[in-house]
C-alpha cells in the first residue's frame, strides 16, 4: 500500500501574508499584472481574476458544496484580493496567496453557518456521535463492514456517492477533508487556517472520513 | 495496541494515512495492521475515497461571475449579487420566458376570435391560500380582503365554457382556516395514507424572480385566500371524498383563475387545468400543481406552498410544457430507479382518481420523466425546499439527498 505522506511546511494563517519559500516568486506573467493593478489598472485586475478564477472557484466549491454560497465567497474573495493588493508582498506565489485569501473566506463563511449547518446534518452527527460511544462500538462497526464495502462499487458508482456523500457531511467535517485530500494541506496548515488545535483536525478528519466511508457503503448511520 | 480499547484505532489509521504519526505511533499502526484485515480494509477505503475526491471536478464557474466579480469591485464592495433563490439558470428563465410568451400569443389568438376585451384586472388580495399553523392567530387578527371587482360577465361566461372558472355558488375560502383546512391539519398528524399537502404557504413578493417572462409584467395583485393552491392541496389531502375534494380544488383553481387579469390567465393556461405532476421516490412524494402549487409529503411531514403572485410561476408552468409534449407510457408505470422518482402526469379526472387510490395515473417516458425530474430538483433546492422549511419546519434530510 502507497500511503501518503505528509507536508511538513509551515503557514502563515494571515491572509496577506505570503510564504517564504525558494519557489515563491510571483509567476511568470503574474508580476507585471499585478503591478498594474496595485497601481489601480482595473483592467490588469481583470485579467488576473480571468487567470485564477478557476481554481479559485474550485476550492470554495470544494469545501461550501453550494453553488449560490460559493459565487458570493469567491466574489468576496477577488475583492479581498484588490483591496490587499497593496499588501501582497511578492514572497508567495499570487496563487497561493490568493488560494488561502479563498480557504480563509470560505471557512469563515461556514463559521457564520454553522448553526444552520449543524442542525441540518444533526442526524449524521449523531450517528458519529455512537460511534464514540467506545472503541468497542467503533470496532464492530468496522468488523461489520470487513473487509471493504467499498472495493464492491465500481469506480463511476463510488465517485457519485461519495459527491453525494460529501454533500452530506457536517460542514466543517468536510473542510478539513478537502484541505487534507484534494488540498493535500498538513494538519498544521490545516489547523492554522481553520482555527483549529492540532488533535481537532486529526480527530475530525479520523470522523470524517469513518462517516463518509459508513455513507458511502450506503450503511445506515 | 495490545490494550483491547485500542483494536481499531481509527484515528491513528487516519493520521498514518497521511504521514502524520510519530516515529513510534507508526510503527504501532504498522503492526496492528499488518495482523488486522479489518484496518487494512479501512486504509484501502480511506485511501480510495482520497483518491476519488481528488479526481472529482467542481462544476464550471458560472458564467455570471464575473461580471459579478467586476460589479463588486467596482462599486467598492457595495453590490450584492442576488440573494440565492433567485438565482435560477437565465437560460431556463429564458426558455420558460418563450414558451410563455409563444403559448401567450397563441391562446391570445385564439382568445380574440371568440371573447370579448377582458375587464380591468379584479383587486386582489395577498394572503397564503392556506395557512401555517403558527400563523393561523396572525391572519385571524387581520382579515383578509375579498376581491371585490367583478370581471366583464361575458369574459366570466367565456372562461367559464373554456372550463377556467368553476361555480359562483361555491364558497370562498376564507384566510383562516376553514373546517376543511383543520379537517386536512388533522389528517396531517396521523401517518400519511395520501400525498396529503396541508400547510400552504407562499413566496413572498421580494423572493419573486429577478427577470420575469414579460406576461408577468403587469401589476397583478397577489391571489385571493381560497384560492386554488389551498384547493390543490385539499384535492391531494382528502383520500376519503377525493371525488368531492378534487372537483373543489378543480373549482378553486379556476376561481383563481377568474380572478386573474387576461394576461395572467394564459400563462396559467397551459396544459389542462387541474393537471398534477406526480414524482414518486421511494421515501417520499412530490406533486405539482398547475396553479402553481407544490407539495411535498413523506412520513411525518407534508407541506404545500406556491409563489407569491398571480401568475404562475414560469417555471413550474415550463413543467407541464414540458410534461405535455413528452407522449405518455400509458399504464405502464415506469421502473422505479433508485435516487429517481417515477413522474405521472395526472390529468384533472385521473388525479381525482389517484387522490381516491383508484388509479396508476399516466407515467411518462424515462428520458422525459429525468428531464422534468432535473429541473425539479433544480426548482426544489432553490426555492421550494427554502420556502417549506420556513413555513413549515425542516425537510427530511432524504429529500436533500440525490
Amino acid at each position: 500500500m502507497l500511503w501518503r505522506m505528509g507536508r511538513g511546511s509551515k503557514v502563515d494563517p494571515g491572509e496577506g501574508a505570503g510564504v517564504a519559500t525558494p519557489e515563491s516568486a510571483p509567476e511568470a506573467g503574474d508580476g507585471r499584472l499585478i503591478e498594474r493593478a496595485t497601481g489601480g489598472d482595473r483592467e490588469a485586475f481583470d485579467l488576473l481574476v480571468e487567470r485564477h478564477l478557476p481554481r479559485v472557484w474550485a476550492v470554495v466549491w470544494r469545501i461550501l458544496r453550494h453553488r449560490e454560497d460559493s459565487e458570493d465567497v469567491v466574489q468576496e474573495v477577488f475583492f479581498a484580493a484588490f483591496q490587499g493588493l497593496a499588501g501582497y508582498r511578492g514572497e508567495a506565489k499570487f496563487s497561493t496567496w490568493l488560494h488561502r485569501i479563498a480557504v480563509t473566506r470560505a471557512l469563515n463563511h461556514l463559521d457564520r453557518k454553522e448553526e444552520k449547518m449543524r442542525r441540518a446534518f444533526r442526524n449524521l452527527e449523531d450517528g458519529n456521535d455512537r460511534l464514540e460511544a467506545g472503541p468497542e462500538a467503533a470496532a464492530a462497526w468496522v468488523l461489520r463492514g470487513s473487509p471493504s464495502p467499498l472495493q464492491a462499487l465500481e469506480a463511476d458508482d463510488l465517485m457519485r456517492r461519495l459527491a453525494a456523500c460529501l454533500s452530506r457531511l457536517p460542514a466543517a467535517w468536510r473542510a478539513v477533508l478537502t484541505l487534507r485530500d484534494v488540498d493535500a494541506r498538513s494538519y498544521e496548515e490545516i489547523a492554522a487556517l481553520a482555527g483549529l488545535a492540532l488533535g481537532t483536525v486529526r480527530s475530525r478528519l479520523a470522523r470524517a472520513r469513518v462517516a463518509l466511508r459508513q455513507c458511502v457503503a450506503g450503511e445506515d448511520p | 495496541m495490545t490494550d483491547r480499547r485500542d483494536v481499531h484505532p481509527r484515528e491513528l489509521l487516519s493520521a498514518y494515512l497521511d504521514g502524520e504519526l510519530a516515529d513510534l505511533e507508526r510503527a504501532g499502526v504498522e503492526a496492528h495492521v499488518a495482523e488486522c484485515s479489518s484496518c487494512r480494509g479501512l486504509l484501502d477505503d480511506f485511501q480510495a475515497m482520497a483518491a476519488i475526491a481528488t479526481r472529482e471536478e467542481a462544476p464550471p464557474v458560472p458564467a455570471d461571475l464575473r461580471s459579478h466579480i467586476r460589479l463588486k469591485i467596482g462599486t467598492g464592495g457595495a453590490a450584492k449579487a442576488p440573494p440565492p433563490r433567485h438565482r435560477i439558470g437565465y437560460y431556463r428563465l429564458g426558455l420558460a420566458a418563450a414558451a410563455g410568451i409563444v403559448l401567450t400569443i397563441g391562446l391570445w389568438a385564439t382568445r380574440r376570435e371568440h371573447a370579448p376585451p377582458l375587464s380591468s384586472p379584479v383587486t386582489r388580495s395577498a394572503a397564503p391560500d392556506t395557512i401555517v399553523e403558527s400563523d393561523r392567530a396572525k391572519v385571524e387578527k387581520e382579515p383578509v380582503a375579498q376581491p371585490a371587482v367583478p370581471a366583464n360577465p361575458g369574459d366570466v361566461a367565456s372562461l367559464r365554457e373554456l372550463g377556467y372558472i368553476g361555480d359562483e355558488s361555491q364558497p370562498k375560502r376564507n384566510a383562516a382556516p376553514s373546517a376543511m383546512g383543520r379537517k386536512m391539519m388533522e389528517r396531517a398528524a396521523r401517518p400519511s395514507e395520501t400525498p396529503a399537502p396541508v400547510i400552504v404557504g407562499e413566496v413572498r413578493e421580494g423572493e419573486r424572480l429577478e427577470t420575469r417572462p414579460a406576461i408577468e409584467a403587469g401589476d397583478f395583485a397577489a391571489p385571493s385566500a381560497g384560492s386554488g393552491s389551498a384547493s390543490a392541496a385539499a384535492g391531494v389531502a382528502e383520500a376519503g371524498g377525493a371525488r368531492q375534494d378534487v372537483a373543489e380544488e378543480r373549482k378553486g383553481a379556476a376561481r383563481m383563475q377568474a380572478n386573474l387579469p387576461e394576461a395572467a390567465l394564459r400563462s396559467a393556461a397551459v396544459g389542462r387545468p387541474g393537471q398534477v405532476l406526480l414524482f414518486l421516490y421511494t421515501t417520499y412524494r412530490v406533486s405539482v400543481h398547475q396553479d402553481g402549487t407544490v407539495a411535498l409529503s413523506s412520513e411525518g411531514y407534508t407541506c404545500a406552498v406556491r409563489r407569491d403572485g398571480p401568475s404562475v410561476d414560469p417555471d413550474i408552468t415550463s413543467l407541464f410544457v414540458l410534461a405535455s409534449s413528452a407522449g405518455k407510457v400509458a399504464g405502464v408505470p415506469s421502473p422505479e430507479r433508485r435516487g429517481a422518482a417515477v413522474v405521472r402526469l395526472l390529468e384533472p379526472e385521473s388525479a381525482a382518481e389517484e387522490a381516491a387510490g383508484e388509479a396508476p395515473g399516466v407515467d411518462l417516458p424515462a428520458g422525459a420523466g429525468i428531464a422534468i425530474e432535473i429541473r425539479l430538483r433544480t426548482l426544489l433546492r432553490d426555492r421550494y425546499l427554502p420556502l417549506m422549511e420556513s413555513r413549515c419546519g425542516a425537510v427530511p434530510r432524504i429529500v436533500h439527498s440525490p
